[in-house]
C-alpha cells in the first residue's frame, strides 16, 4: 500500500444531508454527518434505532443520493477514493455497486429461488454480464467456492436459503458481497437478527474477509459489543457523527 | 445473464406464471384452431369446387353452343391448359324406386375426356377397398366384403367391375347384351342411410331396387331446341352404374352424371339431318340466311352441340393464367367459328372459374373468417391483461429481490430486462404449448366431432350445410407462426409496464419493503 493510499480516504462522506419527505413534513435524518473510512480500516457506526445508520449506509454504497444541493452543496458529498459519487453517471454507480462495495444486510436478503452457490455466483453475473461471465466462468465458480468455504459453508451449496439456519444465511450474504473481490464490505447490522453465538461467527467470517487488511468494512449496529470488534467506533445521534475512540470509547473530536 | 438464470427459476418455482402462460396457451389454440379449421374450410371450398368442374368453366346455359370440338382442340394445344371436357348440364328429375322422385342437377359427360379434367375416378363411392374406411371401427362397410353379396346384375362380378362401370358410365342391357349409357347418382340422392360419417350403407339388399349398381331410376328432363323453346319432357329409364361421394355436399346431394351421348339424345342436342314440318301456311324465318319465306318442310343439318367445356389447367400454373389462356382459346375459337351455321350461339359464350361461379358464397365465407379471427383475437387481449396483472403483482411480490439486484449492481435496463425476458419465456412456452394444443386439436376435429356427436349428441358440422363431410384438420405452418409470434408478443406487451414500474423502482424503499 502506497502512502498515498494510506492518507486519502478509500470512502468518505462529507456533510451529508439526507432529509425523508413524509406527505408535506420533512422529516431530516442526516444533518451533516461526515465519516471518513482508511484503506483497510474496520469502522462500526454506533446508533440507536432510526438514527439513521441504513441511511448513511445506503448512501455510501450509492444505493440512494444525500439531499439534492440546492445552491451551494447542502447535500454534502460521498467520495470513492476522492470521486464524488454523485459526478458518477448511472452505469458507473451500478458498476460501483457491483465492483467496488459489497452490502450485507440485517435480513440477509438472499434470493429465496437460488441456491447458496447460485445466490453467491449472482453477483459475479451481474457484474460481468453473459459474455463476461463465460469467459470467466471456472474461476469464479472456483472463487465463489472458497469463500463458501471460508464461511464454512462448503457442504451447502446446493441448498437453499429456507434450507439455511440465520447465521449460515449471513454468511452466504458475506460470501456474496465479496464474490467481486470489491475494496469496501458495508454491512448493515450483519448480526443484528442473530443469537450471540451465530452472530459470532458472522463475525468471524467478516474478521477473515479483511484479506490482510486490504479491505475496509463500513459496519452499522446499534450493539456496542460488537463495534468493539472494529479497529475504530463513531456514534451517530441526532443525525451527527459523534467520534469515539475504537479501544476506550472514549469521546474525542473529529480527525479528519 | 442473471435473468436467464432467474427466469429458469421463477418459471420452475412459481404457479402464476404458469397459469399465464396457460392463458397465453388457450388464447392462441383458441385463434389458430379457428384460423385452421375456417382457411381450411375456404381452401376446401376452393380446391374442391374445382375438383368436379376442372379450373375453369365454359358455357352457354340453355342451348348450348356447337364445334365444341373444335373449341377443346384449341383449348388442349394451349401450353397452359392439359384438357378440355365438353358436358351437358341440365335440370331433371330422378325417379327413384318406391315413386319416390328426386330434383337434380344432371350432367351428361364423356366419362373419360371428363376424368382427365376432374378427379371424376376419385369420387366413385363403389370401388375395392382394402382397409376401413377412418370411423367405420367394426369394419362393417360393404366394400370391405364380396360385391357379389348385392347384385345380380350381368357383367357385373366385383367391386372391381363396378368401378370400371361407374369409370364408363355404361351398363350392359340385360335383354340385348349391349352396353347402354348408365347413371351414377349423387350418394345421398338416392337416400342411402348412413349408419355413421364417412361411409353408407345400400338402401336395400334387394336386386330390383338395390341402387348403387343396375338398380333403375327414371331420367326426366326437359329440353329445347336450337332456338331455345321449349319441346315436350322426355324420360329413359336408365341403370345406376355407381355413386359419387365427392364430398361437396351440392354434387353429392343433387347431382346426377350420365353420358353426355344420352343427355344429347334427350336434348335434341345431338346434330345430324333434321327435318322440319311445316304446321300449315306460315311465313317463318330461315334459321340460316335470316330470310322469309314460306314455311315448306325442310331438311336442315345441325351440329351437335353442348352447354359446357370444362378445361383445367397445367398444374403449379396460376389461376389467373389459366384463365388467360383459355379466355385466349375460346377468342379464337369464336373468331373462325361464328359464321358458320348456328356459329351466333357462341356470342353467348361465357367463361367462369368455380370461386366467380360461388362468389357470393366464398366472399361470405372470407369475410366471416375475418370477422371471427378479429374477434378472437380481440377476445385473446384478455391474455395481455392476464400476464400484465399477474405481472404486476408478481413485480410486486419480488420487490425485495428487485432492491436486492440493484444493491448488487443490477442497472434499471437490467432489471427491466429480467421481467421482460421472463415475459418472453412464459409467451414462448405459452404459445408452444398453444400451438401444440391446437395442432392435437385440429389434426384430431373429426374424431372429436364424432365423439361429440355419440357421447354428447351434439353434432356441429352438418355436412348438408357446409358443403363438406369432413371438418378440414390440416394447420398451415405460416397461420402457425403468425398465431405464436402474436402469443409471444402478446406476453411481452402484457409484462411491459410492470417491468417498467420494477425498472424505475427506488432500490432503498424496495429493500426496506416487506
Ligand atoms: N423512505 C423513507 N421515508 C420516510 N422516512 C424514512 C424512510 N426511510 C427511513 N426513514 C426514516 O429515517 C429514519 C432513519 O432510518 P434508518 O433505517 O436509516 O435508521 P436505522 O438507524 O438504520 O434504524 P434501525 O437500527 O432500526 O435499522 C427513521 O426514522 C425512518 O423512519
Ligand atoms: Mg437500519
Amino acid at each position: 500500500m502506497s502512502k498515498r493510499d494510506d492518507q486519502t480516504p478509500i470512502l468518505e462522506a462529507r456533510d451529508v444531508r439526507k432529509t425523508y419527505r413524509l406527505g408535506r413534513v420533512d422529516v431530516p435524518v442526516l444533518k451533516g454527518a461526515s465519516i471518513t473510512a482508511a484503506p483497510g480500516e474496520w469502522l462500526a457506526i454506533l446508533g440507536a434505532s432510526g438514527s439513521g445508520k441504513s441511511t448513511m449506509l445506503h448512501l455510501l454504497g450509492g444505493l440512494d443520493r444525500p439531499d439534492s444541493s440546492r445552491g451551494g452543496n447542502k447535500g454534502g458529498e460521498i467520495l470513492y477514493k476522492g470521486q464524488p459519487l454523485r459526478r458518477m453517471g448511472a452505469r458507473r454507480l451500478d458498476r460501483y455497486r457491483a465492483a467496488d462495495v459489497g452490502f450485507v444486510f440485517q435480513f440477509y436478503h438472499l434470493l429465496p429461488e437460488l441456491t447458496v452457490m447460485e445466490n453467491v455466483l449472482i453477483g459475479a453475473m451481474v457484474l460481468h454480464g453473459r459474455l463476461g461471465y463465460r469467459k470467466r466462468r471456472d474461476e469464479i465458480r472456483a472463487r465463489a467456492e472458497g469463500l463458501l468455504e471460508r464461511v464454512g459453508l462448503s457442504e451447502r451449496l446446493r441448498h437453499r436459503p429456507v434450507e439455511l439456519s440465520g447465521g449460515e444465511r449471513q454468511r452466504v450474504a458475506v460470501a456474496r458481497a465479496l464474490v467481486n473481490d470489491p475494496g469496501v464490505l458495508l454491512a448493515d447490522e450483519p448480526t443484528g437478527n442473530l443469537d450471540r453465538a451465530s452472530g459470532g461467527e458472522v463475525l468471524e467470517s467478516i474478521a477473515s474477509m479483511r484479506d490482510e487488511g486490504r479491505r475496509t468494512i463500513v459496519m452499522v449496529t446499534h450493539d456496542a459489543t460488537v463495534a468493539a470488534r472494529a479497529d475504530r467506533v463513531i456514534e451517530l445521534r441526532d443525525g451527527l457523527v459523534v467520534q469515539k475512540s475504537a479501544l476506550g470509547g472514549v469521546g474525542r473530536a473529529a480527525a479528519v | 445473464m442473471y435473468q436467464g438464470l432467474l427466469t429458469r427459476k421463477y418459471l420452475t418455482r412459481k404457479i402464476m406464471p404458469l397459469l399465464s402462460a396457460v392463458a397465453v396457451a388457450l388464447c392462441t389454440a383458441m385463434v389458430l384452431v379457428t384460423w385452421s379449421v375456417m382457411g381450411g374450410f375456404l381452401n376446401t371450398l376452393l380446391t374442391s369446387g374445382r375438383a368436379m368442374m376442372g379450373d375453369v368453366k365454359i358455357e352457354v346455359s340453355g342451348v348450348g353452343f356447337p364445334y365444341y370440338n373444335d373449341l377443346i382442340e384449341r383449348l388442349e394445344a394451349h401450353p397452359d391448359l392439359v384438357a378440355a371436357a365438353p358436358a351437358v348440364e341440365w335440370f331433371g328429375q330422378i325417379g327413384l324406386p318406391y315413386g319416390r322422385v328426386a330434383q337434380a342437377a344432371v350432367w351428361g359427360v364423356d366419362p373419360e375426356r371428363y376424368a382427365r379434367v376432374t378427379h371424376y375416378s376419385d369420387a366413385l363411392h363403389w370401388r375395392p377397398i382394402d382397409t376401413p374406411t377412418r370411423r367405420d371401427t367394426e369394419g362393417a362397410d360393404p366394400r370391405l366384403g364380396p360385391a357379389s353379396e348385392y347384385f345380380t346384375g350381368p357383367g357385373v362380378r366385383s367391386w372391381d367391375s363396378v368401378l370400371q362401370r361407374g369409370l364408363s358410365l355404361t351398363a350392359i342391357d340385360e335383354r340385348t347384351n349391349e352396353p347402354v349409357p348408365g347413371i351414377a347418382l349423387g350418394i345421398r340422392l338416392s337416400g342411402q342411410s348412413r349408419p355413421r360419417p364417412g361411409w353408407y350403407e345400400p338402401t336395400s339388399r334387394f336386386a330390383e331396387d338395390f341402387l348403387p349398381f343396375g338398380g333403375r331410376v327414371t331420367l326426366v328432363v326437359l329440353p329445347s331446341d336450337s332456338q331455345g323453346r321449349m319441346i315436350e319432357p322426355r324420360a329413359r329409364i336408365v341403370q345406376v352404374v355407381n355413386e359419387i361421394q365427392s364430398g361437396i355436399a351440392q354434387v353429392d346431394g343433387q347431382t346426377a352424371i350420365t353420358r353426355i351421348d344420352l343427355m344429347q339424345d334427350l336434348l335434341g342436342m345431338r346434330g345430324g339431318e333434321r327435318v322440319i314440318e311445316p304446321g300449315g301456311f306460315r311465313v317463318d324465318v330461315d334459321p340460316v340466311t335470316g330470310e322469309e319465306r314460306f314455311f315448306a318442310p325442310v331438311t336442315v343439318s345441325e351440329p351437335s352441340r353442348v352447354t359446357t367445356v370444362f378445361v383445367r389447367g397445367r398444374d403449379g400454373i396460376s389461376l389467373d393464367k389459366i384463365v388467360a389462356a383459355t379466355r385466349e382459346a375460346t377468342e379464337a375459337f369464336i373468331h373462325a367459328n361464328s359464321s358458320r351455321p348456328q356459329g351466333g350461339l357462341l356470342r353467348y359464350l361465357t367463361l367462369a372459374t368455380w370461386e366467380e361461379i360461388n362468389a357470393q358464397f366464398v366472399a361470405a365465407v372470407k369475410k366471416e373468417i375475418g370477422l371471427v379471427l378479429f374477434l378472437f383475437s380481440f377476445i385473446s387481449l384478455t391474455a395481455v391483461f392476464l400476464v400484465w396483472s399477474i405481472f404486476w403483482s408478481m413485480v410486486n411480490e419480488k420487490t425485495k429481490d428487485i432492491g436486492i439486484l440493484r444493491a448488487i449492481g443490477a442497472s434499471r435496463r437490467g432489471v427491466a430486462w429480467l421481467w421482460l425476458r421472463y415475459a418472453l419465456s412464459i409467451g414462448v412456452v405459452g404459445s408452444a404449448l398453444g400451438l401444440a394444443i391446437s395442432y392435437l386439436i385440429v389434426r384430431n376435429i373429426n374424431e372429436i366431432h364424432d365423439w361429440m356427436d355419440t357421447a354428447l349428441g351434439l353434432s356441429i358440422w352438418d355436412p348438408s350445410i357446409y358443403l363438406f363431410a369432413k371438418i378440414p384438420d390440416e394447420v398451415d405452418p405460416l397461420h402457425a407462426a403468425v398465431v405464436g409470434l402474436g402469443g409471444v408478443l402478446a406476453a411481452v406487451f402484457g409484462a411491459m409496464v410492470p417491468a417498467i414500474r420494477a425498472a424505475r423502482m427506488d432500490p432503498v424503499r424496495a429493500l426496506r419493503f416487506e
